[in-house]
C-alpha cells in the first residue's frame, strides 16, 4: 500500500485509474507485479516492491492519470522499458509506489534519413528500433547499450552509453516532449515553435536548455524524445589489443587520450579487465572453487588459456577505407608501443569478441548477460565512478577499487570506457543472489566505495536505487547547494511530490523531512 | 470493481522466484488441459542440449526453440508462442525468459536450480531426489523425465535438495543452471 493511504482510498483511486486506462492495464496481483522487481537486488527480500502498476497508452491518459495521482497524493515510479538492471531494474525507490509503466507507448514516430535521427516514445527498445530501420531499408545505425532489450529513451535519460561513435546517449538526444506533474505538456528546444521541422535537428533555441533537467530526475514525464542516429559508414575496422600487465592501464590511457580527443578513435573505446572479458566464455568454478578473490597464479593461467591480457582494449575505426588506413597507422603506433601488446583483428569462436564487434557497429544483442555465469546466481550491481581519461588516475582508481573488492572477498570485474572527455569506470560487483552473506557484503562494499571514491574526488555518474541518497550527499560543494537546487525545483514543479520520489536522492518536501528523521536514507538493507 | 489490495505479501527479490517458489502454481489448470510443450534449448550448454533431447525423444516436445550465446532468440521467438515453455538453461537465460514471459502474461509453473559445487551437482527441486542424486552426468535427462511427470500433476509437493556423487564439470557448462516452465496463453483466474 502506498505510504499514508488506506485500502479504501487506494481502491477508489485504482477504480478511477482503471476508468482511464482500462481495467486490464491496472495490475494489483502478485504475478504481474513480480515483473516490476529488481531481479538482481542487493537488498534483503521484500524491499522496494510496488503496490500496483498502471500502464497508460498515450499522453492524454498520462494527463488524466496525473489528476488522480495528485488528488490522492499517490507516489508513482515512472519508467519506459524497465531493463535498467545493475541499477535497480524497474523497481521503485521505496515499497508502496504505483508503477507508471510506459511500455505500451512504443511507437517510432519518425525516422529521418536525411538528417539522421529518430523520434521515439518511452517503450521503444534498441532491438525494436534496429529491426524497424532494417525493415524500412534505412542506412542508419542505432547505438545500443550492451543488453539490446534496453529502452532508447530510458538509457539516454539515465546517461547510459553505447559503443559506436554515437555512444554518449545523452549527448545524442535532441528534443523532448515532457508532461509536468500538473499535466502541462512542454516541448523543449525548437519543438516549442509551432510547425517547426527542426526539433530533432538542433539542440539550440532561445532561452535555457531544459532537456538535462528531465534526465536522472523526477521533474516530469518524458513522452517523446529525439535521438541522433549514425549513418552507416563506408568502412569499419574493429580491433582488440591485449596487454599483459595490470599496470599497463596507465600507459593505455596515456596513449588513447590524444587519439580520442582528436577523434582518430571516434567510438567509445573500452579497456576490459581479464575476468570481465573471459566470463563470456567460462566460469570461475572451472578455475577456482575457493572463497575470496582468484589468486594471481590462476589469473595468469586464465589469460594464457584464452589468449587474453590483464587488459583487453576494444575500439574501431569508421569511414572511407583510405581514412581508416591512415588513422590506423596512428593507432598502431600509439597503442602497440606498450611492451607485450598483441593485436587481434579477428578471433574465432570467441563470443566476447563477437558481441563487442556487433555493438561497435550498432547491432543490439544480449550476450553480455552471459558474464553473469561467472559466479552463478546472477546478482550484480554496478559501481560507476567517472573522471578524466588520465593514465595515472585510471591506475590509482583501479588499485583502490580492486583492493576494496579483495578486502570484501570479491573479484575485481570491471572496464574503463572512454567518451569525449570522460572515463566511465564500471565495476561489476557480482554475487549469488541466493547467498545472503555475499549479497550483504556486496552492499557493504558498494557503500564503502562511494565514500572512498568521493574522498578521492570521484563521483558516480549513475547508481543503483539503494545508493541514490548516499551518492547525492557526496555532491556537497557549498553545503550541498546543487541538491538544494534540485529540491527547490522539485517543490515548485511537483508540489504534491507524486513523481518518482527519491529518484537520484531528490525527495519531495513531505517525504524529505520524514525520510531523514526516520533515518531511512542509506539504510535500505535489513538483515 | 473490486481490487484485492490488502491481502498481498510479496516476499522475494527475484524476478519470478517469489511467485514460483517451487512447484505450487497452476498444477490443476495444467493437469486439466495438457498443452503443447515448447522446449528452449541453449545450444552451447551441454546440459541444456541433453534436457531438450530427452523431451524430443519422448515425443513430448511439439517445438524446440534454440538460442545461442546472444540470447537474442529469447527476445524474438518467445513473443508469439503459446503453450507450455520448458527449459534447462543458464541463469541469465532463465532470467531473461522470465522477464519477457511474465510481462507478456505468462504464468510460471516451476523453477528449480542446479548448481555445481565442490565436485558435485546440488539440485533444488520438488520431488525425485533419489533419481537426481544417483545421476551424475546424465542428470538433465532424469530431470526432463521428472519434469514431464510434474507438469501433468504426478508429483510430490515438498521442496527438496539433493546432491550427486563426485563428478566432473563439463568445460562448456556454466555450472549453475535453472530448470523452469511457464504456461503462455491462458487467462489469469
Amino acid at each position: 500500500m502506498p505510504q499514508g493511504v488506506d485500502a479504501a482510498t487506494f481502491t477508489k483511486a485504482l477504480d478511477e485509474l482503471a476508468a482511464i486506462v482500462g481495467k486490464e492495464w491496472v495490475f494489483v496481483d502478485e504475478l504481474p507485479l513480480s515483473a516490476y522487481r529488481d531481479a538482481y537486488s542487493p537488498l534483503a527480500d521484500g524491499e522496494m516492491l510496488p503496490s500496483a502498476a498502471v500502464a497508460p497508452a498515450n499522453m492524454e491518459q498520462i494527463q488524466q492519470a496525473l489528476k488522480v495521482f495528485n488528488a490522492y497524493k499517490l507516489p508513482i515510479w515512472t519508467f519506459g522499458n524497465g531493463r535498467n538492471f545493475a541499477y535497480g531494474g524497474p523497481a521503485p525507490r521505496q515499497s508502496g509506489y504505483v508503477m507508471f509503466d510506459l511500455k505500451r507507448m512504443n511507437r517510432i514516430l519518425e525516422v529521418n534519413e536525411k538528417y539522421g535521427y529518430a523520434l521515439v516514445e518511452p517503450g521503444v527498445s534498441y532491438f525494436q528500433l534496429h529491426r524497424h530501420l532494417r525493415k524500412i531499408g534505412s542506412k542508419l545505425w542505432v547505438d545500443p547499450a550492451a543488453p539490446g532489450w534496453g529502452g532508447v529513451m530510458g538509457n539516454a535519460l539515465e546517461h547510459g552509453a553505447g559503443y559506436t561513435p554515437y555512444g554518449d546517449h545523452f549527448v545524442m538526444q535532441c528534443g523532448m516532449e515532457v508532461v509536468l506533474a500538473d499535466g502541462k505538456v512542454v516541448r523543449t528546444g525548437q519543438g516549442a515553435i509551432e510547425g517547426s521541422q527542426h526539433w530533432q535537428s538542433t539542440k539550440h533555441a532561445a532561452g535555457p536548455h531544459f532537456d538535462g533537467m528531465f534526465t536522472q530526475s523526477n521533474f516530469g514525464i518524458v513522452t517523446k524524445m529525439g535521438i541522433w542516429l549514425m549513418p552507416e559508414p563506408p568502412g569499419y575496422k574493429p580491433f582488440m589489443i591485449t596487454y599483459e600487465r595490470e599496470e599497463d592501464l596507465a600507459a593505455i590511457f596515456d596513449a588513447v587520450l590524444p587519439l580520442k580527443i582528436n577523434q582518430v578513435i571516434p567510438n567509445a573505446a573500452v579497456a576490459v579487465d581479464l575476468l570481465w572479458e573471459v566470463s563470456a566464455k567460462t566460469t570461475r568454478r572451472h578455475y577456482f572453487d575457493g572463497k575470496g578473490p582468484i589468486p594471481d597464479s590462476i589469473r595468469k593461467k586464465i589469460a594464457s588459456d584464452h589468449g587474453l591480457g590483464m587488459w583487453n582494449f576494444y575500439a574501431a575505426l569508421y569511414g572511407p577505407p583510405p581514412i581508416i588506413e591512415n588513422n590506423w597507422k596512428l593507432v598502431e603506433a600509439a597503442m602497440m608501443s606498450i611492451p607485450g601488446a598483441k593485436l587481434h583483428l579477428d578471433r574465432e569462436n570467441d563470443p566476447a569478441w563477437d558481441y563487442r564487434v556487433q555493438l561497435m557497429r550498432g547491432e543490439p544483442n544480449m550476450t553480455e548477460f552471459s558474464i553473469m555465469n561467472w559466479i552463478g546466481g546472477g546478482g550484480h550491481i554496478n559501481f560507476s565512478p567517472i573522471s578524466a581519461p588520465d593514465g595515472k588516475e585510471a591506475l590509482s582508481q583501479y588499485n583502490l577499487i580492486k583492493q576494496r573488492c579483495h578486502d570484501f572477498g570479491f573479484d575485481y570485474i570491471g572496464e574503463f570506457l572512454v567518451g569525449w572527455r570522460d572515463m566511465h569506470h564500471i565495476l561489476m560487483i557480482m554475487y549469488d543472489r541466493a547467498d545472503d552473506g555475499m549479497r550483504k557484503s556486496a552492499y557493504d562494499l558498494f557503500g564503502k566505495l562511494v565514500d572512498e571514491a568521493a574522498g578521492a574526488g570521484f563521483g558516480e555518474y549513475r547508481t543503483h536505487l539503494a545508493f541514490m541518497d548516499q551518492i547525492a550527499k557526496t555532491y556537497k560543494h557549498n553545503d550541498g547547494a546543487l541538491w538544494d537546487l534540485h529540491h527547490r525545483l522539485k517543490d515548485v514543479l511537483d508540489p504534491n511530490g507524486i513523481l518518482s520520489p527519491g529518484k537520484q536522492g531528490i525527495w519531495p518536501q513531505a517525504m524529505r523531512n520524514q525520510a531523514q528523521s526516520h533515518g531511512r536514507l542509506n539504510k535500505d538493507f535489513k538483515d | 470493481m473490486a481490487w484485492d489490495v490488502s491481502r498481498r505479501t510479496v516476499v522475494s527479490g527475484g524476478a519470478v522466484g517469489a511467485v514460483v517458489a517451487g512447484l505450487g502454481i497452476g498444477r490443476s489448470a495444467f493437469a486439466q488441459r495438457p498443452r503443447k510443450i515448447i522446449v528452449i534449448e541453449e545450444t552451447h550448454v551441454p546440459e541444456s542440449r541433453l534436457f531438450a533431447e530427452t523431451f524430443i525423444n519422448s515425443g513430448r516436445a511439439a517445438q524446440v526453440v534454440r538460442i545461442d550465446r546472444s540470447f537474442n532468440g529469447l527476445l524474438h521467438e518467445l513473443e508469439a508462442v503459446e503453450g507450455v515453455l520448458v527449459g534447462l538453461t543458464s541463469d541469465p537465460a532463465a532470467m531473461i525468459a522470465g522477464q519477457i514471459l511474465v510481462a507478456g502474461g505468462a504464468r510460471p509453473l516451476l523453477q528449480w536450480t542446479h548448481q555445481y559445487r565442490k565436485l558435485r551437482w546440488e539440485h533444488q527441486t520438488v520431488g525425485a531426489p533419489t533419481l537426481l542424486a544417483r545421476a551424475s552426468v546424465g542428470w538433465p535427462s532424469v530431470l526432463a523425465h521428472h519434469m514431464q511427470d510434474a507438469l501433468v500433476g504426478d508429483r510430490q509437493d515438498a521442496e527438496l535438495r539433493c546432491q550427486s556423487g563426485h563428478c566432473g564439470l563439463g568445460g562448456k557448462s556454466p555450472g549453475m543452471l535453472v530448470s523452469w516452465a511457464f504456461e503462455v496463453g491462458v487467462q489469469q483466474s
